[in-house]
């Protein structure tokens, strides 16, 4: 069977080529689908034909089926139906109009003089022909049949448009029920009596708070098309709009000595920390407004909790309540605001708010919010009892307590409480230190040009704690100190101070003034230059003979054979100095008891300073790579013409 | 919490309880430990009306487990433990088993509290009815569970406080790698209790002469 | 419960121990006593099929939190006295969540009378270490009968709603699913408030729960001594 040839046998093409592109690919048209078909057939049914028994339009119709059939009509009997409606149309229009004459009182005009006998009375004529001329006996009657189908028509519009109107109308209606069914899916509503009763307060989220939270609904049943049948009845201390303004702000350092307020001078505002709520997105008219009071409401548990934790609690810095003011001095010079604001509310309203200062980096208003919210929600959540039989109401811990048994110190870790505001007073704490930190690394990155500070910012932190990392550079030469990794510094940022984590491992304490964390990057950036001075010498063969934080010295490539021409760079009183050992010309000897030639190393040779600064070059290591390269030809001179 | 063990202080001839306890502070204050606050136990003594069927047992509530009542059935048997921790109702509930158990003597101890390191010490007089009975110190080394680990330690501390030789064993009912756990501190207190309760003598003789003269000489 | 304990003092007040059972009296013999706890109940029963709807009304009628499932095991204990008086004591165990305490409940008489519209019994609930089995029998108390309920614990305030099947173990001790025989074909409701004795009757709260549930449990107050009289209960 191997003679056996084999045949591919291809279907006949049933789609034609529309076009076939250079590369061999053809491009077909589809081959019409029996819907498509239906739907081209329908098309081509022309009414018009019987009337009109006109082949050109036939022809004109055709041209225009054939571009709509790319796009395939939904429904092929579109067209046909189309044309019914127009044809029912102008039937009834006509019949209609028949009406009106048949109705007409007026005794019909007799048939145009003109008129041959045998033919029919055109009534329709007659109206298309009004303007036309006409005779004056009959010129009236005309005139008046006109002016009473005018009048017909004119009534017969007017209670069509009426009907079309209502039926306008009652697609907007604005209906109260409607809106009552929207606003439970926001609020908690319930009947009492006649009334409709809605609660705004977060008992059900675990608040306790006491006020009134409740609101009445109420249908306004006479209102305007445009406005909402339901409008909202607030208590009155709801009307307000409040929000909490927490600033902080500078003083003198016994600021909360002084007696007489009067004298405080106008106080610098050095933060704010706001939540601005996006105004994108605008409720309608009453959730608006619930939103804010429900937003008071909370505002006002917020403020009342902290008031009744300073009235109770007893940290060594006073915490002083003045009304809607509570104050306290975080640091000797900086002092927390925070303050209740209350504003009527008005639509569309906002809150105004002082954004010159303000802090973005995280805000105090949401961690205060934060704060309560939890507690509410321990609150809340009280675990169910298991075995079901147990008394109700107790946390997990607490039942465990008993049988465990927790010894005293853990139970009174257990009954401990952190009261709200020592813990914004700590967030606030971190806030400024967090600010004082920034603005100084900002200025110092200023003022000092030279090496590079790179700044990493954390992503993730919490309101206690910050860590920074600070890596520093000289630029062109950042392979030099790759051997060690980066030269970098870690910032630990907390509520009373700083620690600074160096790359030897050491820990620096810095407390809450920037001028030592000043003072530490300073001398980072020195010894960061030593050590990229020292990476730097190795690649360029030169030895260093003894290296420590920030002091090195060096020799020249071939210092086995003379042992002048070394460097030495050491750090002094916050600046670098460079020595170069020269020898001297004069070779007295200034010992008696040092005669032996190889201790004239300690008297012979003189270290003379270098301005490095005059030198060319970029950095100083930049200016110390050209120097040790020039030092090195001339003592490599020296060497080769010495012998 | 910490493995807990309970001496008995033994009256010289003519020293009164407050006497032993003045002497004791005085020791304590010499290790170099600082006071910190007071403590109390408390216990009670239940008796069975029908002896044949039921059991006597004690209760014991203290300050240094403030929600706990622990209750433990009068029996010889040491090294069981059959100590319970109970909630606080657990004293009402008695209050309904008064026809079953009666509530006969009752014992109290009271005392300062020492901090010294990781060490707790609390020397206290046990008074039953108003009249002291004994002094006890009770050590309490937190970091360890095990008295077997820890014995050393206590006998260094204890028999300097006690100015006499400690068993070089820890008591029966930890030994052999036991957890330590709160209900040995209660069986060790019923003990003196119900010792004190049944007979007034001495268990222990007093320390002789020439052995206090030997152990100071270590010292 | 915590409402009464929050209010005006809120945060700053300790977050101590039970509030209940902090509330000390004297009682006559001047023994330092808690007060003592009284239990309002209903009880009723729906057939099992019908189940799935009364825990959808339950769900709709109770606290916003999610429905609690649990397998309580329990078992009583009683003590006779040469007198001839009894007391019976029910011990209770979670088996859903192990870890925590074992509870001893103490369930007095019925308290007759004053024209109560639920079932009031006076009550003590005690926590307890695992070992208390054992506790009570070294005491001379005796094991009577064992028991499992398994079902759903629905709350609302201070309402404590029990939707639960009782179950009965073939071998003690094992609660296996397979060792497992279900006493009735129904679930049991018992909806029931403990408070302090002598304070505000929470019996109208109790009734008008009850009513709420009316079409598919009817909640009673059951004479649990007339049923004893009647019939012997098969466990």
């Amino acid at each position: 069977m191997q003679n056996d040839v084999q045949l591919a046998i291809e279907g006949q093409k049933e789609c034609f080529i529309q076009e076939i592109a250079l590369n061999g690919q053809e491009t077909w048209i589809q081959p019409m689908s029996m819907s498509e078909q239906f739907g081209r057939a329908t098309q081509r049914i022309d009414f018009g034909k019987e009337l009109q028994d006109n082949n050109e339009v036939e022809v004109k119709k055709e041209v225009e089926a054939s571009p709509t059939k790319a796009e395939p009509k939904e429904n092929p009997w579109d067209e046909v139906r189309k044309s019914i409606f127009e044809a029912l149309t102008e039937v009834r229009v006509l019949h209609d109009v028949l009406a009106v004459l048949n109705h007409n009182t007026n005794p019909a005009p007799p048939a145009n003089p003109q008129q041959q006998p045998g033919q029919p009375p055109q009534k329709i004529l007659q109206l298309a022909s009004i303007s036309g001329p006409a005779s004056s006996s009959t010129e009236q009657l005309r005139a008046s049949s006109v002016a009473a189908k005018k009048k017909s028509f004119l009534l017969a519009s007017k209670v069509i448009k009426e009907g079309a109107e209502r039926l306008e109308r009652n697609e907007k209606q604005p209906d109260f029920h409607q809106e009552l069914q929207y606003l439970r899916q926001h609020y908690r509503l319930r009947r009492k009596g006649e009334k409709i009763l809605g609660d705004l307060s977060f008992r059900t989220a675990g608040s306790s708070y006491p006020a009134l939270g409740e609101f009445e609904v109420i249908r306004d049943a006479d209102c305007s098309r445009e406005n909402c049948p339901l409008k909202i009845r607030l208590p009155h201390e709801l009307q307000n709009m409040a929000w909490l303004s927490i600033k902080l702000v500078r003083c003198d350092i016994n600021d909360s000595l002084k007696v007489d307020l009067s004298k405080v001078t106008k106080e610098e505002t050095v933060s704010t920390y706001h939540h601005v709520i996006s105004t994108k997105y605008k409720q309608k008219g009453y959730l608006e407004e619930l939103r804010q009071a429900q937003h008071s409401l909370f505002t006002r548990e917020l403020f009342s909790q902290l008031c009744r934790e300073v009235s109770c609690y007893r940290p060594i810095v006073p915490i002083y309540m003045i009304g809607d003011h509570i104050s306290t001095q975080i640091f000797p010079d900086t002092k927390l605001i925070i303050e209740l604001c209350r504003k009527p509310f008005k639509a569309g309203d906002e809150m105004p708010f002082d954004r010159s200062s303000e802090r973005r980096w995280f805000c105090l208003e949401q961690h205060l919010t934060k704060l309560l919210r939890e507690h509410h929600a321990a609150s809340k959540s009280c675990p169910a009892p298991h075995p079901t039989i147990a008394t109700m109401g107790m946390t997990k811990k607490q039942r465990i307590a008993a049988t465990k048994p927790y010894n005293l110190p853990r139970i009174e870790r257990m009954r401990k409480t952190v009261p709200m505001i020592h813990k914004i007073i700590e967030a606030a704490k971190h806030a400024e230190l967090l600010r004082r930190v920034e603005e100084e690394l900002d200025s110092i990155a200023k003022e000092i040009a030279e090496p590079n500070i790179h700044i990493h910012w954390p992503i993730i932190q919490n309101p206690v704690h910050t860590s920074i990392k600070v890596h520093f550079s000289v630029a062109g030469y950042e392979m030099c100190t790759k051997q060690f990794g980066m030269h970098s510094m870690l910032l630990n940022v907390g509520i009373n101070g700083c620690t600074a984590i160096q790359r030897d491992g050491n820990i620096v304490e810095l407390g809450t003034d920037t001028a030592e964390m000043r003072r530490v990057i300073e001398g980072e950036l020195l010894s960061l230059q030593v050590a990229c001075l020292a990476g730097l010498v190795r690649i360029i063969d030169w030895t260093v003979l003894s290296s420590s934080k920030g002091c090195l010295l060096l020799a020249p490539p071939s210092s086995s054979q003379s042992i002048t021409g070394r460097v030495s760079v050491r750090t002094e009183n916050r600046k670098i100095r460079v020595y170069i050992e020269e020898k001297t010309t004069n070779s007295t000897p200034s010992s008696d008891l040092l005669l032996d030639p190889k201790w004239k190393v300690l008297t012979d040779n003189e270290w003379r300073e270098v301005d490095w600064e005059k030198l060319a070059g970029a950095n100083f290591v930049g200016k110390m790579d050209l120097m040790l390269s020039c030092l090195c030809k001339a003592v490599t001179d020296k060497v080769h013409n010495n012998p | 919490m910490g493995v807990t063990v309970v001496f008995q202080w033994e009256l010289v001839d003519g020293q009164t309880h407050q006497q032993a306890i003045q002497e004791l502070h005085g020791r304590i204050n010499n290790t170099g430990a600082v006071q910190e606050g007071k403590f109390y136990y408390e216990s009670k003594f239940y008796q069975a009306s029908d002896s044949a069927t039921t059991r006597d047992f004690y209760t014991l509530k203290t300050s240094e487990y403030p929600v706990t009542v622990f209750a433990r059935v009068d029996d010889s048997t040491k090294d069981k433990n059959s100590c319970i921790q109970c909630d606080s109702p657990m004293e009402s509930l008695l209050v309904k088993l008064r026809e079953f158990f009666t509530p006969k003597r009752t014992f109290e101890i009271r005392g300062t509290r020492f901090k010294l390191a990781d060490f707790w010490i609390r020397p206290g007089i046990v008074t039953s009815s108003g009249s002291n009975k004994c002094v006890t110190i009770e050590i309490e080394y937190t970091p360890s569970y095990f008295a077997d680990d820890c014995w050393p330690l206590f006998s260094e501390l204890g028999s300097y406080i006690l100015n006499r030789q400690i068993d070089d064993k820890p008591p029966t009912l930890m030994e052999n790698n036991k957890q330590f756990n709160p209900g040995m501190m209660v069986q060790q207190y019923v003990e003196i209790f119900s010792r004190k309760a049944t007979t007034q003598a001495n268990f222990q003789q007093p320390m002789k002469q020439e052995q206090i003269q030997a152990y100071n000489t270590q010292m | 419960m915590n409402s009464g304990k929050m209010g005006a003092a809120g945060l700053d007040q300790e977050i101590g121990y039970n509030p209940i059972l902090t509330a000390t009296v004297k009682n006559e013999q001047g023994v330092r006593d808690v007060g003592t706890l009284s239990e309002y109940s209903l009880q009723g029963s729906v057939k099992d099929e019908f189940v799935e709807d009364v825990k959808n009304r339950l769900r709709g009628l109770c606290d916003n939190v999610e429905c609690e499932p649990f397998i309580d095991h329990e078992i009583s204990y009683s003590l006779q006295s040469s007198s001839g008086n009894a007391v019976t004591m029910r011990v209770s165990r979670s088996l859903a969540q192990s870890k925590m305490p074992w509870q001893l409940k103490y369930v007095g008489a019925l308290e007759t009378g004053k024209n109560k519209s639920c079932l009031m019994r006076n009550q003590v609930t005690v926590g307890c270490s695992e070992n208390v089995t054992s506790f009570l029998t070294e005491l001379g108390f005796r094991a009577d009968t064992e028991f499992l309920s398994k079902g759903y614990l629905y709350r609302k305030g201070r309402i404590k709603v029990v939707l639960s099947k009782l179950c009965k173990m073939k071998e003690p001790g094992q609660h296996q699913e397979q060792n497992l025989l279900p006493l009735t074909k129904s679930h049991l409701v018992e909806v029931s408030v403990t408070t302090l004795t002598g304070g505000e009757d929470p019996g109208p709260d109790l009734k008008h729960f009850a009513e709420m549930l009316k079409p598919q449990v009817k909640l009673t107050k059951v004479d649990h001594r007339e049923i004893q009289s009647h019939t012997r209960p098969n466990f």
